[in-house]
């Protein structure tokens, strides 16, 4: 199924196109390329517009101008009828189409300004195709919209009309309810959700409401039920809410992680250093102190340390006098002197000739007075202290050069941490990475406080899930005690027995649906992707968190370039056509606009090999349409169009290339 | 157009969770094609309650 032509009459830029898509090639893949105003996102807009009749994609320049070309408001006549039109033909086979087209009719005015102004007057929808009996069958308005939703339903039509940006956002702002949304659409499961099961459940209420009015008791029953059932859903709600908080979370803690991977923890970098710094005042203090300590010492030792080699000689003098013993004095030199001056013995008697000289003998032979000596007896205890004391000062002295020394080195090791760390610190721009930190800790919070609450909202349905078992149970002994109400009884139990095969046959077809997603995403990836060896796989787990797995086993969907999230997404996207069943084609504005130039090449074979099985409408700015891009679509590509505005600007003309 | 409007899935594993029940079966089956058919606004309670009523009595006869 493919889009054959667009025809566009009087739809903003374009009074009247008409954009043939004819596959000439083996590759079924279609160029526009247009400056920004031409008009390129308004081709996915007149497609939404015609199918859906919405324009999910407008600029707010469009959203201020008229839905009607402005050249052709301009050439109608006062009170005249024009209408916009867009049609799009879909080939289902070889020259068998279905024909949409949507008209919208208006009435142009002027104003007293002279102005001339669009006025809406009414619109229609049809569907033409040929039935297989070769009759033309027209069929208009919300009937017509039941071959809209066979041909690109518009719940999921956001997988095959799109911007690139989104291809590139998809999984960087995807969390997992978004991805379990899209399973539910893609496998209809919300057809039994969303329609079957709400409805059911409306009309077993309303069944258990009749039954209760011939019962009071029962009555009783089932609003208690109720209200629980409602506490049920609401519960449920909080809990979706939590679990998507924490879902984003998580991702966005893990796109800082993946940021910060090669970057310092500036902020323990900052502390680190902070506690250097005093570290380093304190020892800087230390150091003084004991500098000051050691002055102290040398000045409170100073003038010993400087008679030292006195104080050592006397001691060596006093040492030699005592083994020459001299000291100490034996004999009193002035006493010996007076016994010869007064030739008196000290017992009275008279000296004779003999015994002065024995008395003249024994002076001579005493050199130092015994003043002398005792002087020097006298003085040898404080030159022992004094010499205790230096052993002490050496001692005190050493133990402080030691410790200043020491000091010295601990500063140097502070002052060689402090640099490494403003080495590191330089290279980054510190703000900003602190913000980062500061945004990962908020975000661990939030990511913390919702699992708190989950806790607490997982108990209290538990709890809810308890009692409506239990209300459930009363409620049907009730029902069944009351005779009056066998009907209504029967209906309430083909309601509850209906509504758990739906519950049943959901969970079943999203869990099967998941599975084959993911198996499918992981075909076309590997089978697309240029770097065959970096990934491991991709994993959509039971929560539908998607993750992509490095060949090394670690998560890497945070760290992956622009083209590689791109070609992730849309693998999914493929992957979700084939298994939706919808084998409708791809359009893609700006489809290379955030990835880079190198790997625009690798994302422009990607789109040449899927357009060999699938239609590919490609619109680019001149810009995105590289040397490389060219060199590559140019002889791929079935056909080439190029959007210029017309030289008042108010037009959109079309050339093939 | 997509030749498979309803995800075949959908119809076996209601057929399969049903068991042997067909009313059941062909109930849902009929709300689910129903329900694919009616893409805007129908009156969708008076038709699920036709239905209930309608299949519940042959319920009842065949359960």
């Amino acid at each position: 199924m493919r889009i054959k032509k667009i025809i566009l009459s009087n739809y903003r830029q374009f009074k009247d196109i008409e954009i043939t898509f004819t596959k000439k090639c083996k590759s079924d893949l279609h160029v526009i390329i247009g400056k920004n105003g031409t008009g390129k996102t308004n081709i996915l807009n007149a497609l939404n517009w015609c199918l859906y009749y919405d324009e999910p994609h407008l600029s707010r320049n469009s959203q201020q101008l008229p839905l009607m070309n402005l050249q052709s408001v301009d050439e109608a006549e006062d009170g005249e009828n024009k209408y916009v039109k867009v049609e799009v033909w879909v080939e289902i086979t070889e020259n068998r189409y279905v024909i949409f087209t949507r008209r919208v009719v208006y009435i142009i005015y002027k104003n007293e300004k002279n102005e001339k102004y669009p006025k809406k007057q009414h619109s229609e929808f049809e569907v033409k195709f040929t039935n297989e009996k070769g009759n033309t069958i027209i069929i208009q308005n919300e009937e017509a919209d039941f071959y809209v939703e066979r041909f690109v339903p518009k719940a999921i039509r956001e997988f095959f009309f799109f911007d690139g940006e989104r291809l590139d956002n998809y999984f960087k702002e995807a969390t997992a309810e978004r991805i379990r949304h899209t399973i539910t659409l893609i496998s209809q499961v919300d057809l039994l959700e969303n329609k079957i099961e709400r409805r059911l459940s409306g009309i077993l209420k309303e069944f258990r409401k009749e039954a209760g009015k011939e019962n009071p008791k029962i009555n009783e029953t089932r609003i208690n039920l109720e209200e629980n059932e409602d506490s049920f859903v609401s519960t449920e709600k909080l809990i979706k809410e939590c679990k998507n908080q924490i879902d984003i979370a998580k991702k966005r803690i893990k796109g800082y992680e993946e940021k910060l991977r090669e970057i310092p923890d500036i902020e323990s970098l900052e502390e680190e250093l902070n506690s250097l710094k005093i570290s380093k005042k304190h020892e800087k203090e230390t150091l003084y102190n004991k500098i000051e300590e050691k002055q102290d010492l040398l000045f409170e030792y100073g003038k010993n340390i400087i008679l030292w080699p006195a104080i050592k000689n006397s001691m060596k003098i006093i040492e030699v006098k005592r083994k020459n013993k001299e000291i100490p004095p034996i004999i009193d030199k002035k006493l010996i002197e007076g016994i010869l001056k007064n030739e008196v013995c000290i017992c009275g008697r008279q000296l004779d000739d003999n015994s002065k000289k024995i008395v003249v003998d024994l002076l001579d032979e005493i050199k130092l007075s015994s003043d002398i000596v005792m002087q020097l007896v006298n003085m040898e205890n404080p030159l022992y202290l004094i010499k205790e004391e230096i052993k002490e000062f050496r001692k005190k002295n050493y133990n402080l050069t030691l410790d200043i020394k020491n000091y010295n080195k601990i500063l140097e090791g502070i002052e060689e941490k402090i640099n490494q760390i403003d080495g590191k610190m330089s290279n980054f721009n510190s703000k900003k990475i602190k913000g980062w930190y500061e945004d990962r800790k908020n975000f661990e919070k939030i990511r913390d406080d919702n699992q708190k609450k989950l806790g607490i909202f997982e108990g209290r349905k538990n709890e809810i899930s308890k009692n409506i078992v239990t209300l459930g149970g009363q409620l049907k002994k009730e029902i069944e005690k009351e005779k009056k109400i066998t009907k209504i009884k029967k209906q309430i139990d083909f309601c509850t027995k209906s509504l758990d095969i739906v519950e049943k046959t959901k969970e079943i077809i999203r869990e099967k649906t998941r599975e084959k997603i993911e198996s499918e995403t992981n075909k076309i990836f590997f089978k697309l992707i240029w770097k065959k060896r970096t990934f491991k796989n991709i994993d959509i787990n039971q929560d539908y968190n998607i993750n992509l797995i490095h060949s090394m086993g670690y998560e890497c969907l945070g760290t992956i370039g622009a083209a590689e999230r791109e070609l992730l997404a849309l693998s999914f996207t493929l992957a979700l056509h084939t298994i939706s069943g919808f084998d409708s084609p791809i359009l893609v504005d700006t489809p290379v606009a955030r990835v880079s130039d190198e790997h625009r090449e690798n994302l422009g074979k990607i789109f040449s090999k899927v357009s060999k099985n699938k239609q590919i409408i490609l619109l680019f700015t001149p810009a995105e349409y590289s040397k490389e891009i060219s060199k590559l679509l140019d002889t791929e590509n079935s056909s080439r169009f190029n959007f210029k505005l017309s030289e008042n600007e108010k037009e959109t003309v079309l050339e093939m290339i | 157009m997509s030749d498979g409007r309803i995800n075949e899935q959908i119809l076996n594993w209601i057929k399969i969770n049903s068991k042997d029940d067909k009313i059941i079966e062909d109930f849902l089956k009929d709300l689910i094609y129903e329900e694919a058919e009616h893409t805007g606004q129908w009156k969708w309670k008076d038709n699920y309650r036709k239905k209930i009523k309608k299949c519940s009595d042959k319920w009842e006869k065949y359960i």
